[in-house]
């Protein structure tokens, strides 16, 4: 008791050269380990894509789309939805488990836009609407969309950036 | 080391041409020893080769009866090893890239010498040590080999347990056909749901939003490389606590209880009974080896323990009584391998094609089972919570656990057997009764609305309260601490196969209930 008495005036008065290199020892070994982690992971983080799905993709012209029309697009990964008002991009891939959810034009319709034509994911039998908005099953949201932009006529998507949507509402739509 | 020099005298042809062999200077810089024909040499040679010395100099003989072990840990090690042979020569014609992958592996199965039995014995090589892993954890369980001080190898096996199965998935995409593509996607994404980091754990998995290329060499370089070096390392650490831990729970020494026993004036058990395990010798005491523990009764059990402790005291010797076994049981597993191989083609698909989803899309087969409970809840909740809260019970699992009776007997108790028996029974009937009222009534027709009441609140409900319901049942027993955990194991284990195997036999298209026999094309994962 008497020594810590005399000695317990905190960290600092303890730290002598030996615990200090010692501490600073171990201070370098945390580091390393922990700038090994830091390194390691980002060194194996996804890169941007440059081409093909991930990238920015041409569409075809606004003009192309009747209204209440789905357009297919196998390369981009994309249904384009023509909705009273504007354009709206819909990511094919199923919002439950990630499988390609096809668009089948003859099955009963789930909105009032045409009298037939759903999304039917073939997995665990989720069904979306030309909103890409969940009408049954079990997907958790709306099918995801990309964001558009319209440049001269052209309809140019942007498949690098998905956008995750709790509900419908008209501000997703890109006017034409 | 005591060891006698190898000394010849050479009589008839065949020892003639033995000394010629060995008699020389190169033969014996490689053997230093000769055969060891008596008891002492047999015992001495064992720490002095190095592909021996990681076992102990005697066994305890009731440690390696078939009927304790089934062999199963020997099982894996050797499996661990035809995977990696079989690997190393998969990858001198395998090249993991998008283009290429899935011819590559055609050629493997169409044109390399023995290319198709090579793959076929990694193929089913790698699901029979997934299965196997479960069969030597059920083992260690229903033994009580998991007791202190046992506890952190426990642990290892489950961390082993993960990784066989990582080593199982990331190999199941690297064929790149319909079947793996379409599992890697609805597994993968089953990470997503993970709180928080879901997406980004999904995104640095695959190194893209999607299944491609990028996942491809990701799966590769884990398969090869990370997931094997982890394995060897665990292996070894897991196999070196064995050791140290006294060998297996079967070889334990009589609880110190016992002395008690005879400083009462009981009848006395056997006179050596508190000495170290003869298979620790040498090593440092772990904290616990010979632990204290609180006894039962102690004249009820004097006499039993006698017996007993002369039972654990007969020990063989490694060299040949274990080795002979191990020798078996490697040759064993790679005939049945071999046999199997022959029998039945490993699938191969078409090609991969991310535009088409396979109608079932299954997981493969050890997941299945989450892919089944995920039609009955939340995504999140079967694929993240369910299986993350499992990983973390089955570790805390040992530590639940003080008593330290019975550790290496085969459920301990009689009631420990009835318990068992019972919680498989009450577990099957209960998953087969909610899986046909789901698929025939639903629980969404009923309450489906808020979505948080078929989602989260009545799985929930159902799985705590028919947990509750079992402990309730078995309370009549006057269940130990070990028993009760054994209902909730052998619940687990039941419903983890049950739902594996409606997963994987009774689901068709649209992942319906449907006859094993009407599944469609396609519709297995393994």
């Amino acid at each position: 008791m008497a020594r810590e008495e005399t000695q317990g005036r905190g960290f600092l008065s303890k730290l002598d050269r030996r615990s200090f290199m010692a501490y600073g020892l171990w201070a370098a070994a945390i580091a390393l380990i922990v700038e090994g982690g830091v390194i390691s992971v980002q060194a194996i983080r996804a890169l941007p894509k440059t081409a093909a799905f991930g990238s920015k993709f041409e569409a075809g012209k606004v003009g192309d789309f009747e209204e209440g029309s789905i357009t297919y697009f196998l390369d981009g990964r994309f249904y384009i939805s023509r909705l009273p008002g504007g354009l709206l991009a819909l990511y094919r891939k199923c919002t439950h488990l990630g499988c390609v959810v096809p668009w089948r034009p003859d099955e009963q319709s789930e909105d009032n836009l045409a009298g037939s034509g759903r999304f039917n994911c073939p997995c665990h039998g989720s069904r979306f609407d030309r909103y890409g908005t969940v009408k049954g099953g079990p997907a958790p949201r709306p099918l995801d969309i990309f964001p558009i932009k319209i440049d001269g006529d052209k309809v140019i998507v942007d498949t690098g950036t998905i956008t995750t949507r709790g509900s419908y509402d008209e501000s997703q739509l890109t006017k034409v | 080391m005591g060891l006698r020099e190898v000394e010849w005298q050479p009589i008839d042809l065949p020892t003639r041409l033995v000394a010629l062999i060995t008699n020389n200077r190169l033969w014996r810089s490689i053997f230093r020893f000769a055969y060891p024909s008596s008891d002492k040499t047999r015992a001495l040679i064992i720490p002095a080769v190095f592909f021996l010395h990681i076992h102990p100099l005697k066994v305890s003989a009731r440690s390696i009866r078939l009927t304790y072990t089934w062999g199963l840990g020997l099982f894996l090690f050797f499996l661990f090893g035809i995977e990696t042979v079989t690997g190393i020569l998969l990858a001198f014609v395998y090249v993991p890239d998008v283009g290429r992958a899935y011819s590559d592996v055609q050629t493997m199965s169409t044109t390399v010498a023995f290319g198709a039995l090579l793959r076929n014995i990694h193929r089913w090589g790698a699901h029979l040590m997934v299965l196997a892993v479960f069969l030597h954890m059920m083992r260690v369980f229903y033994t009580g080999a998991y007791k202190r001080p046992r506890e952190f190898n426990w642990v290892i096996g489950v961390l082993l347990l993960l990784l066989t199965l990582a080593l199982s998935f990331t190999g199941y995409l690297l064929p790149w056909d319909q079947l793996s593509f379409w599992a890697i996607t609805v597994s993968t994404n089953l990470a997503g749901y993970a709180p928080l980091i879901g997406e980004s754990l999904r995104v640095l998995i695959l190194g893209a939003k999607e299944v491609g290329q990028e996942a491809l060499i990701r799966f590769y370089v884990l398969h090869v490389m990370l997931l094997p070096l982890l394995m060897a390392v665990l292996i070894g650490f897991h196999f070196w606590r064995i050791r140290k831990d006294g060998g297996l729970a079967a070889s334990n020494p009589l609880p110190r209880g016992s002395q008690v026993a005879r400083r009462e004036g009981a009848e006395a058990p056997a006179a050596e009974e508190d000495d170290p395990p003869e298979s620790a010798e040498g090593a440092l005491p772990m904290p616990g080896a010979a632990a204290r523990q609180p006894e039962a009764p102690a004249g009820a059990r004097a006499v039993p323990a006698a017996r007993a402790a002369v039972a654990r005291k007969q020990t063989l010797s490694t060299w040949p009584n274990l080795l002979i076994l191990e020798i078996i049981a490697g040759l064993f597993i790679t005939a049945v391998l071999v046999l199997m191989s022959m029998a039945v083609d490993a699938p191969l698909r078409d090609l991969a094609n991310p535009d088409i989803t396979e109608n079932p899309a299954k997981a493969p087969w050890y997941f299945v089972n989450l892919q089944e409970l995920l039609l009955h809840m939340d995504a999140a909740l079967a694929g993240v919570w369910i299986p993350a809260l499992l990983v973390l019970a089955l570790m805390a699992l040992p530590y639940a656990d003080r008593d330290l009776r019975h550790a290496g007997e085969w459920f301990g108790t009689r009631n420990g057997l009835i318990i068992t028996i019972w919680s498989a029974v009450y577990t099957v009937v209960w998953t087969t009764a909610l899986i046909v009222f789901d698929e025939k009534v639903g629980v969404r027709s009923i309450i489906g609305d808020p979505a948080i009441m078929p989602n989260w609140v009545i799985p929930v409900g159902v799985m705590v309260g028919l947990s509750a319901i079992l402990y309730l049942s078995i309370l009549p027993l006057r269940p130990s601490r070990r028993e009760v955990l054994m209902a909730y194991f052998t619940a687990f284990i039941v419903v983890y196969a049950q739902l594996t195997l409606v997963g994987s036999f009774f689901r068709g298209i649209g992942m319906h209930l449907v006859e094993p026999w009407n599944l469609p094309p396609g519709g297995l994962s393994f």
